[in-house]
């Protein structure tokens, strides 16, 4: 059932007014201005950025330091690599790529990719392990929002 | 070294004791890989592909394939050296019950192929031997 709702004046949230975010539950959002600052948390010497994006490549939300120069292209190559590796009775589970000047790890939550990358001095243990526990993190909430593929969101 | 007696010339080549072991003693890859087949746990193949298509595989009678990946991996490449880090050089994908390691040194691609307790970081820390090792096939195919 696709609804169109203005503010949810009980819980104080702002409900999105669009039509294409299926509501499994009318009193549920997910207060995505919240997302920077949990996505914030996992950021450290190492770790340079950390942000959430869809499978089409577009961002949802980075970590509040990221200077924004280069997540979006990040976003848009990880979420194509994914789409290329990944086979229909084969899912995949995390992918990572060193490349000369830093790596970069990608997990799936809920049809989105949490992707976590440092500099050279970033380890493949440390950064996976901060993207899988932003994705365990994560699952509850997002899990109770369907994304609709195809239609950018 | 030259000697020059009655006419002849006695040309002596003497052999530096600084030249690479690899000169002296030339390993095939496929040795190689079969040690290191041998002393990783939880690794079942290895590829060595051309462009996707494999060229070489150790266990040589091994049905184990990377389903793929390394064909998929030399399409994207080039949208990885895009990342803004550099040039790739590697890529590790789990995908099904399958731990994947790749390394990069286009069009040659090397694969590792194993179980999910596969030791990825021993094969990462090896990258720059088996890059240094994939640079003279690489030269080879590139000239061909």
């Amino acid at each position: 059932v696709y609804k169109r709702q203005g503010i949810n004046a009980e819980y104080g949230a702002f409900c999105c007014s669009s039509p294409f975010i299926k509501q499994t539950n009318p009193k549920k959002m997910l207060r995505s201005k919240l997302l920077p600052d949990i996505l914030q948390q996992s950021i450290g010497p190492e770790v340079k950025c950390s942000m959430l994006a869809n499978r089409e490549g577009k961002l949802l939300a980075t970590s509040r330091d990221d200077t924004g120069n280069n997540s979006p292209t990040v976003a848009a190559i990880i979420s194509n690599l994914w789409k290329n590796f990944e086979k229909a009775e084969s899912p995949l589970g995390f992918l990572m790529l060193e490349c000369e000047n830093g790596r970069v790890v990608a997990v799936e939550v809920n049809r989105l990719f949490i992707i976590v990358y440092g500099g050279n001095n970033a380890q493949f243990g440390l950064l996976k392990a901060k993207a899988e526990t932003l994705k365990n993190y994560l699952q509850g909430p997002l899990g109770e929002i369907k994304f609709l593929d195809g239609l950018g969101y | 070294v030259s000697t020059q007696s009655t006419g002849s010339i006695l040309v002596i080549f003497f052999c530096s004791s600084s030249l690479p072991l690899l000169k002296m003693s030339p390993t095939p890859i496929s040795v190689f890989l079969e040690n290191l087949l041998r002393k990783v746990e939880g690794l079942e193949a290895i590829v060595l592909s051309d462009s996707g298509h494999p060229i070489l595989s150790v266990p040589a009678e091994s049905d184990i394939s990377d389903s793929g990946t390394a064909s998929t991996y030399c399409m994207v490449s080039e949208q990885a050296n895009k990342l803004g880090l550099g040039k790739n050089k590697s890529l590790v994908v789990q995908i099904d019950q399958q731990i994947i390691v790749a390394f990069n040194e286009s069009p040659i691609i090397l694969s590792f192929i194993g179980t999910l307790n596969l030791n990825v970081g021993l094969i990462l820390s090896m990258t720059d031997t088996l890059l240094a090792a994939l640079k003279p096939i690489q030269e080879q195919f590139n000239q061909n």
